[in-house]
């Protein structure tokens, strides 16, 4: 059995670990705003407000990923990946 | 459509065949021109990646630009028409697989992971592999894969021909509709795919070394389709609307000014993209498989999203001008083609159509290459291997065997596109046989997920939840797709097959007024994941899918540890001929040199571990797939045993060691006790041993000083003559009293020895414990100084044992005490109790005792406590233990009791006698 990890990290892993959560959480952000346009089949909303909506969604969507993943370090290779790289 | 510049009847019939003929001889010739650019830029890739300088192959740019085979002509065409069809709710195609790719660290990763740990070349290898590596799973896979793809291709090459025909009657309205015309496009752009990828995803075996060229040119394709879109889209805009206000002016007032999205819609089909963006063969060739390196999954998860976003941002422009300005007949799904064409631009039409083109072929190209792995590797080399007989062992290349099965499956693959376009006549509209695809492979996703994530997902799950949700989607969807009448009466749409209205096709269990799309993935989804998850639980699955199942689901925690193979009956010249003729000769005879050196063996003949041997599976893996490939080193290593046994000590080996450590932890501290007892041993018999010494040269005085005085005094009566009468009878008293000392000295050490050999007879009898005791203290003449007190009437107990030696015992006892006791009014109390069934005789004198360092010695043979001298022998006691002993009874030394103190204990009488 692997050691139980340290539960108090340093601040700079304690960082990274919190990015990686929001690399994990900004999908389902993305589903949450995406999802949202259910709302409006009774309104009627005009299609150009719902361009406007989507295709602003979709940006942030993407300047986030490029973001989070700039910030989000390589994961450290896992056991499995060094096997791998070591194997002949 | 005043717009339009070429009419119809402004023609001529010979003018017009000359336009057709021209601008048809044109596109053919742009066509054969494109494709051959397409091989250029796959042989100079596969060039580049031979030579190893091409690092640029091998960035996250190609592999981003590659998963745009997601955009089909389906997506280049159908989107406008869609749009004009259904508004906004286009998007959907897309949003689905940018929320898969964006959030890439939940799924997409892990499989990946999974893909590269367990060699896997298909989707129906990871499912099979997963569950157990089963082939009939991966047979059914394929199978449904095949059902799923093969109108995605049919609608492939029917919109090459579309485009061709849009072309064609860009002067004509109801042109040459030539059906023969049209077949023979289709035909023809069907063969030349299929030779394309038959050259370029066929050149090598193991997937690991990756198709460069076909990626290089889907990457180029993307670009190509990509600025095709966005050349329409900026002209459309600028060129005709004349900006962006004005073209969301334009919207406004359009037909499809408004969201009418149907909710159930909406949601339906991001998750139905999004599955399908993960199950679908041609997406895991390019998305896993495919993949150099894992973190270009990270840029993939922006780039990706970005490029569907460009690719979908002018399709409502396009289609409201196109609603606008071109005819009322006009096919939605070719605005992008009939806008430039009405507008005379046929340089930018022919780049649409290019664009078009591109997304046709790469679809078709990646879809053949993956359903051709799957087929060659799941259904054709297993047939193969069995109908050859000895399977992996006999001779001739099976290289060349699997690359021909897979040059035919892409071969047929492609056929049976064709067959479909020419059997279902290229009718329907665009996007539903493109939905309906989606569906089908969609019924992926409750095995994938549950194999990726739950490690109780068993293969029964699987093969049960795929047959229901396949036969849902067969009933619902698929079939009615052909529309009423065509295969499915429009009599069984209305009231049900057989009048059962439960299973309408499109109300399923009475379900009604739910959208036929929306309702056929609901329950075909729903029910194979409910069928999935309860079969699942139910059934208990084998060995090695338990042992595959923790690969899986703990991919990023575990060791990447195969089952074991035994390979002690495995003959590695075997193995070698097999992989020689799977991976080829040179890269064969590597791979063992590597693992003979690794072993420190020299030669080309590792032993076949159980570690080599799941290396060689794995990389045979990588050509003809996981199950074949366990079944070939199955056939010649007899058999792979993984017994719950194995299992347990693969997954559980960190307890184990716990439990091993535990155990040498009990077996140290036994160790630690027994030297602990042997060290009290030898320090007993170290002490032994010394008072042994100390004794033999006791007894010798002992013996010397009797036998020195009888010599003396026998030699003086032998020899002086004038001695009296009365000193020759005191020296013949000394002599006779020397002589019985020694006499007596010699009875003790008989005795012993009698009594230690176990000669010695019982003269038992029935006797009163009072007059024993009466007997010994009379016998010991204690008449003096010692007093000695008893409490007569605890003494009447009756014994059933040798008296007389009973009565030795306590005489000893008693004369010890008259001997050694110290104190200045010597007092001895003889003790009766009854406990447990014994009588415990206890003597204890007021005297100073034994020291604690010699109380485990008092019973020992020729021991003399300091202080003692006399008469003793030091056998008193001993003789006392062996008698005891003898009378089943024990006596031990009692300490703390103010003096000396010794117990008998002996049985009491049975009561019956």
């Amino acid at each position: 059995m692997l050691p139980k990890a340290n539960q108090f990290l340093p601040k700079e892993l304690y960082r990274q670990r919190r990015l990686t959560d929001a690399l994990k959480l900004w999908p389902l952000l993305g589903s949450v705003l995406f999802f949202l346009p259910i709302m409006w089949s009774d309104t009627g909303e005009s299609n150009v407000f719902a361009m406007k909506y989507l295709f602003a969604v979709w940006g942030v969507l993407i300047v986030g990923a490029v973001l989070l993943n700039r910030w989000v370090d390589d994961p450290p290779p896992t056991e499995a990946q060094q096997l791998e790289r070591d194997a002949p | 459509m005043t717009r339009l510049q070429l009419k119809p009847n402004n023609w001529s019939g010979t003018h017009r065949d000359f336009i057709v003929n021209t601008s048809a001889n044109f596109l053919a010739a742009v066509s054969v021109g494109y494709v051959a650019l397409l091989f250029l830029v796959a042989f100079v890739a596969e060039q580049a990646a031979r030579s190893g300088h091409a690092r640029w192959l091998r960035s996250p740019l190609v592999y981003t630009l590659s998963l745009s085979v997601y955009c089909t002509a389906w997506t280049f065409y159908g989107a406008v028409g869609f749009a004009v069809r259904s508004g906004l709710e286009y998007l959907t195609i897309y949003i689905g697989p940018t929320l898969v790719v964006i959030g890439y660290w939940w799924i997409l990763r892990r499989m990946v992971r999974v893909a590269r740990a367990q060699k896997i070349t298909s989707i129906a290898d990871l499912i099979s592999s997963r569950f157990g590596k089963s082939n009939t799973l991966a047979v059914m896979i394929t199978l449904m894969a095949v059902a799923g793809t093969t109108p995605y291709i049919a609608l492939q090459l029917q919109s090459v021909t579309l485009s061709f025909e849009a072309f064609s009657s860009a002067g004509v309205v109801d042109g040459p509709n030539d059906p023969g015309h049209s077949n023979a496009t289709a035909f023809w752009v069907a063969m030349a795919l299929a030779l394309f990828t038959v050259l370029f995803g066929t050149r090598n075996l193991d997937v690991n070394e990756r198709h460069h060229g076909v990626v290089m040119a889907i990457a180029f394709e993307a670009v190509v389709k990509l600025l095709a879109l966005l050349a329409i889209g900026i002209f459309v805009v600028w060129g005709l609307a004349g900006g962006v206000p004005e073209v969301l002016a334009r919207i406004e007032t359009s037909e499809i000014n408004s969201w009418e999205v149907i909710p159930s819609r909406w949601a339906g089909l991001i998750f139905l993209s999004a599955a399908a963006f993960l199950t679908l063969p041609r997406m895991f060739q390019v998305l896993i498989v495919e993949i150099d390196d894992e973190r270009h999954l990270r840029f993939a998860s922006w780039a990706f999203p970005l490029y569907v976003m460009l690719i979908s941002l002018f399709v409502v422009p396009i289609a409201v001008v196109g609603l606008e300005s071109l005819p009322a007949g006009t096919n939605p799904d070719l605005y992008v083609l009939s806008l430039p064409l009405a507008h005379g631009q046929t340089s930018l039409a022919t780049l649409s159509f290019l664009g078009g083109f591109s997304s046709a072929t790469s679809m078709v190209i990646v879809a053949s290459i993956a359903l051709s792995t799957m087929v060659s590797n799941h259904i054709v080399m297993p047939i193969w291997l069995r109908f050859t007989g000895g399977g992996a062992t006999v001779s001739g290349d099976v290289r060349h065997v699997v690359l021909l099965s897979r040059r035919l499956s892409i071969l047929g693959v492609v056929l049976l596109g064709y067959a479909y376009y020419r059997i279902s006549g290229g009718g329907a509209a665009l996007a539903a046989i493109g939905l309906v695809s989606f569906a089908g492979v969609s019924q992926f996703l409750p095995p994938l997920l549950g194999g990726l994530f739950w490690r109780g997902a068993t293969r029964s799950g699987a093969i049960s939840g795929l047959t229901v949700g396949f036969a849902i989607w067969l009933w619902c969807m698929f079939l009615p797709s052909f529309g009423p009448d065509a295969v499915i009466p429009a009599e069984v749409f209305v009231h049900g097959p057989w009048g059962i209205g439960f299973l309408r096709p499109q109300a399923m269990f009475g379900f009604t007024g739910l959208d036929p799309l929306v309702h056929a993935v609901f329950w075909s989804v729903g029910l194979n994941t409910l069928v999935f998850t309860l079969v699942s639980l139910l059934s208990f699955p084998s060995p090695l899918e338990r042992l595959q199942g923790a690969q899986f689901v703990n991919v990023f925690e575990h060791s990447s540890r195969g089952q074991r193979w035994q390979g002690s009956a495995a003959q590695s010249e075997d193995l070698m001929v097999m992989a020689q003729r799977i991976l080829g000769p040179s890269e064969a005879q590597a791979l063992f040199l590597r693992a003979a050196q690794g072993q420190g063996i020299e030669g080309y003949l590792p032993e076949p571990t159980p570690d080599f041997l799941n290396h060689l599976e794995r990389e045979l893996s990588g050509s003809v797939g996981a199950a074949t490939a366990h079944a070939m080193v199955g056939q010649i290593v007899g058999g792979a045993a993984v017994s719950v046994d194995d299992l347990i000590a693969v997954a559980d080996e960190a307890a184990q060691i716990m439990e091993y450590s535990n155990q040498l932890e009990a077996k140290s501290e036994e160790l630690a006790r027994t030297a602990r007892a042997l060290g009290e041993a030898n320090e007993k018999l170290t002490q032994l041993s010394v008072q042994k010494d100390t004794f033999l040269s006791q007894i010798s005085h002992e013996l010397r000083t009797p036998m020195t005085s009888i010599r003396a005094f026998a030699e003086i009566l032998r020899d002086e003559t004038d001695v009296s009468g009365e000193e020759q009878s005191k020296m013949s008293a000394i002599i006779h009293s020397e002589s019985l000392r020694l006499t007596r000295l010699l009875d003790d050490l008989l005795d012993l020895s009698v009594f230690e050999n176990g000669q010695v007879n019982l003269n038992v009898q029935r006797g009163l414990l009072a007059d024993v005791l009466d007997q010994a203290v009379t016998a010991s003449g204690s008449g003096g100084k010692l007093a000695i007190l008893r409490k007569p009437e605890r003494e009447q107990v009756m014994l059933t044992t040798d008296l007389d030696r009973l009565a030795q015992v306590f005489i000893n006892l008693i004369s010890n005490a008259q001997k050694y006791c110290d104190a200045a009014r010597p007092v001895l109390r003889i003790e009766v109790r009854h406990v447990a069934g014994k009588v415990q005789i206890d003597f204890v004198d007021n005297g100073s005792g034994i020291a604690l360092a010699s109380q485990g010695l008092v019973f020992e043979k020729f021991v003399r406590l300091d202080g003692q001298s006399e008469s003793g022998a030091g056998l008193g006691l001993a003789i006392c233990r062996e008698v005891v002993t003898r009378l089943g009874g024990a006596i031990s030394y009692l300490p703390g009791q103010g003096g000396a103190a010794f117990r008998v204990s002996l049985p009491e009488a049975d009561k019956s006698i």
